[in-house]
């Protein structure tokens, strides 16, 4: 046993070392950042064939291998954000002891020899050292909230500080990076991410998540009342907005306009405006133009209806509307009306491309059909997102930006009034100090002393 | 318009405080000195005037914003914070050496923006995803972080010119480009500034990229690299705490920094993703 025992505690305190390592940090920042390169060189979170294709079989097993294809949510990456939270954890605990002890100290102690050159331009007075400690310490007690008196050699000291709180300013950006790391660890795994698209009139409960391509249920139905686009001159889009109503049992919840940068949130969960298209149409207005006599017909139609055409010519089917469609199996004609047209025994396909309006001459069929309007169904695409690790996101956000303030733009500042008498002489020497900026501590300083040098003692 | 007619009018004041700033630098005179600083103070104020101007044209188009949202307005804004920061900068450390190599960035960016016929600096008003206060705070952040980078990146290749030998210096003493320690402090300094203002920008960003898209990170290049960036900043800052730093190994941090910046302000656009200029 006690051969084991010194080993393991040496084991253990080697590994607490380490943790405790400034140069462990570097080399784990700049080892994230070289990895975290790879992640924009190779595109991420593509499929298997895509890969294949652009590396080769051999170069794509190699990526899956290594999970670069996914590489922020590898073991690795995330192996080295651990080492880096117990690095900073570690480092933290180390050091917070002494530092605590100096911030919340009762007895702070002080000594000329923190102090190293004056500050300004040392000064005489009249008056005796007894009356000046009264009223220079009134006037330092004003402004700082620490003062201690301290007799010296032919005289007194008076020391003041402030800001000794500052030096935890470095602790709380340390903890702000934790506090952010396990906002983003509640969400992975209290969250979720998925998108939805609704044509205007209908309702979805179910979404499509962004990672997996599962169906989820929400638990609610999102109905999308109207979607409205809007452009500028330029032909540049000015404005998506959707009304959605919010419906549970039947009921509706609630109902509010969304457009992209002010989204909605029913029960936690967020809904996003993010894209829109054309789902279907309505009120298509076709002519029917008969080869035999040259007259056209005209007829106001919905999707799934059927007309009777005059002179024999059948009856039309308008089957559905869809956003591409590919002639032949090949070409893709684009956004496009299919239809059926079936005469006695003969059926035939319909295709008329919203681009080319002269499309079903080709057909040289009996009747030629043409689209002269419509109306656009649009359906809205809707971002749907939970993330509960949102709020410890944004706390540790603040910690940041607050600890990185008070680290580098506040300090510790000790100041030094020296009250020295000899022969008949009393002279003032101010001296200023600082944990940083020590330039700026003894600026500071030389302004006491100048305003001491002008107290009517 | 008369924005760009302005900024580009701006660029050649720059143009010329370089030079002004170069013949301070080669003559070690003082008069040239002082007109230099003039200069820049006229070219910061007429990029200024610019940004301005630009922002009230807008509105007298009938979509007005604040002109933040494009590849000409980003440079025109990187080029008007470099120049605010150096100036500030040569007030505080009392020395002009460093006034060629800054505003020579400020020079290129502002050069580039105006003269590139890629780049377009047509008023357009901001389509959906772009229409948000936070873009505002997020590229002015972004902004003066790349402002204060370029800046210490300047400082650096001066500290290496002059220092990076061991030993003695390769030229003789020069009185106009200052001490060791005073670059090394005014590479900190800028550092120092730079990373407040980066991580305000990574954390503006990401609250609105969290009320626009759904999501606060999503490894997106530019995101990736605003944090690649970070991390060498980081990575130099606590550096400073290791036994045994040295001024040589952090210089060189600053400029691998600013490589980090140019390729997350233009790198990123050759990779496909949301954040691509249009």
């Amino acid at each position: 046993m006690s051969d084991t025992q010194p080993q393991k505690n040496g084991f253990l305190a080697s590994a607490w070392d380490l943790f405790a390592s400034i140069r462990l940090t570097v080399g784990i920042l700049l080892a994230l950042a070289a990895t975290a390169i790879i992640g924009t060189l190779i595109p991420q979170t593509q499929p298997a064939a895509f890969y294949a294709a652009k590396y080769g079989e051999s170069g794509a097993r190699l990526i899956a291998m290594l999970q670069i294809d996914d590489m922020y949510r590898s073991h690795w990456f995330q192996a080295l954000i651990l080492m880096l939270a117990v690095n900073i954890l570690v480092c933290s605990v180390v050091r917070l002891k002494t530092v605590w002890k100096i911030v919340f100290s009762k007895t702070p102690s002080f000594s000329e020899k923190s102090f190293k050159q004056p500050a300004g331009e040392p000064f005489t007075v009249k008056a005796a050292p007894e009356t000046l400690q009264k009223s220079y310490q009134a006037f330092l007690e004003k402004r700082f909230p620490t003062v201690v008196h301290q007799p010296a050699d032919n005289g007194f000291l008076l020391f003041a500080e402030k800001g000794r709180a500052t030096r935890l300013g470095v602790y709380v950006v340390h903890l702000s990076v934790l506090v952010l790391l396990a906002g983003a660890l509640v969400g992975s795994f209290m969250g979720f991410d998925g998108y939805v698209q609704i044509p205007e009139g209908q309702s979805a409960s179910t979404i499509q998540l962004r990672e997996s391509g599962a169906a989820m249920p929400l638990g609610f139905e999102i109905r999308c009342d109207d979607f409205a686009v809007s452009f500028y001159e330029s032909g540049r889009p000015k404005e998506y907005r959707s009304t959605l109503s919010i419906l549970e049992d039947g009921q509706v919840k609630t109902t509010k306009d969304i457009v992209v940068n002010r989204p909605m949130k029913y029960r936690g969960v967020r809904l996003f405006q993010s894209s829109y298209g054309t789902a279907s149409a309505k009120d298509v207005s076709l002519a029917f133009t008969s080869k035999a006599t040259g007259m056209t017909y005209r007829q106001t139609m919905g999707i799934g209806e059927s007309i009777t055409l005059p002179e024999g010519l059948g009856t039309f089917t308008l089957m559905r509307f869809t956003n591409s469609f590919l002639f032949m199996g090949k070409h893709d004609v684009g956004p496009s009306f299919l239809g059926m047209i079936e005469a006695g025994e003969d059926a035939h396909t319909v295709v008329l491309p919203l681009r080319h309006a002269a499309f079903d001459k080709m057909r040289q069929g009996d009747v030629v059909v043409t689209v002269e309007n419509f109306e656009s169904v649009m359906y809205t695409g809707l971002q749907v997102a939970k993330d509960p690790g949102v709020p410890l996101v944004y706390a540790g956000f603040i910690l940041m930006i607050l600890g990185i303030y008070i680290t580098f733009f506040t300090a510790h500042r000790k100041f030094a009034v020296r009250v020295a008498t000899e022969k008949g002489k009393t002279t003032v020497t101010v001296f200023g100090t600082a944990n940083k900026n020590r330039h700026g501590a003894k600026r500071k300083a030389a302004e006491i002393g100048e305003k001491l040098a002008k107290l009517n003692v | 318009m008369i924005n760009s007619y302005i900024l580009s009018v701006t660029t050649f004041v720059y143009g010329l405080a370089v030079v002004a700033y170069v013949a301070a630098w080669a003559f070690e005179n003082r008069s040239a000195g002082k007109a230099a600083t003039i200069i820049t103070w006229g070219a910061v104020a007429a990029n200024l005037v610019g940004i301005l101007v630009r922002w009230f044209e807008s509105h007298q188009m009938g979509n007005g914003y604040i002109p933040l949202s494009n590849l000409y307005e980003s440079l025109v804004f990187f080029s008007f914070a470099i120049g605010a920061v150096y100036l500030a900068i040569e007030m505080r450390f009392k020395t002009r050496a460093f006034g060629a190599g800054t505003v020579l960035l400020a020079f290129i960016a502002l050069a580039y923006a105006s003269l590139s016929p890629e780049i377009e600096n047509k008023i357009q008003p901001l389509i959906p995803a772009l229409q948000s206060n936070w873009l505002t705070a997020h590229v002015i952040s972004c902004f003066l972080g790349y402002a204060a980078f370029a800046i210490a990146f300047a400082v650096s290749v001066v500290y290496l010119i002059k220092h990076g030998k061991e030993g003695e210096d390769a030229k003789p003493a020069s009185t106009f480009i200052p001490p060791a320690e005073t670059l090394d402090e005014l590479i900190h300094q800028t550092v120092v500034f730079g990373f407040f203002f980066l991580s305000v920008g990574i954390i503006t960003g990401a609250v609105w990229a969290n009320t626009a898209w759904g999501r606060y990170w999503g490894w997106d290049p530019k995101e990736t690299w605003s944090l690649i960036t970070w991390f060498i900043y980081a990575a130099m800052l606590h550096v400073r705490l290791m036994r045994g730093w040295q001024s040589k190994r952090l210089a060189w941090f600053a400029i691998a920094g600013f490589a980090a910046v140019l390729f997350t302000y233009f790198g990123v656009n050759l990779l496909p993703g949301l954040h691509s200029y249009q």
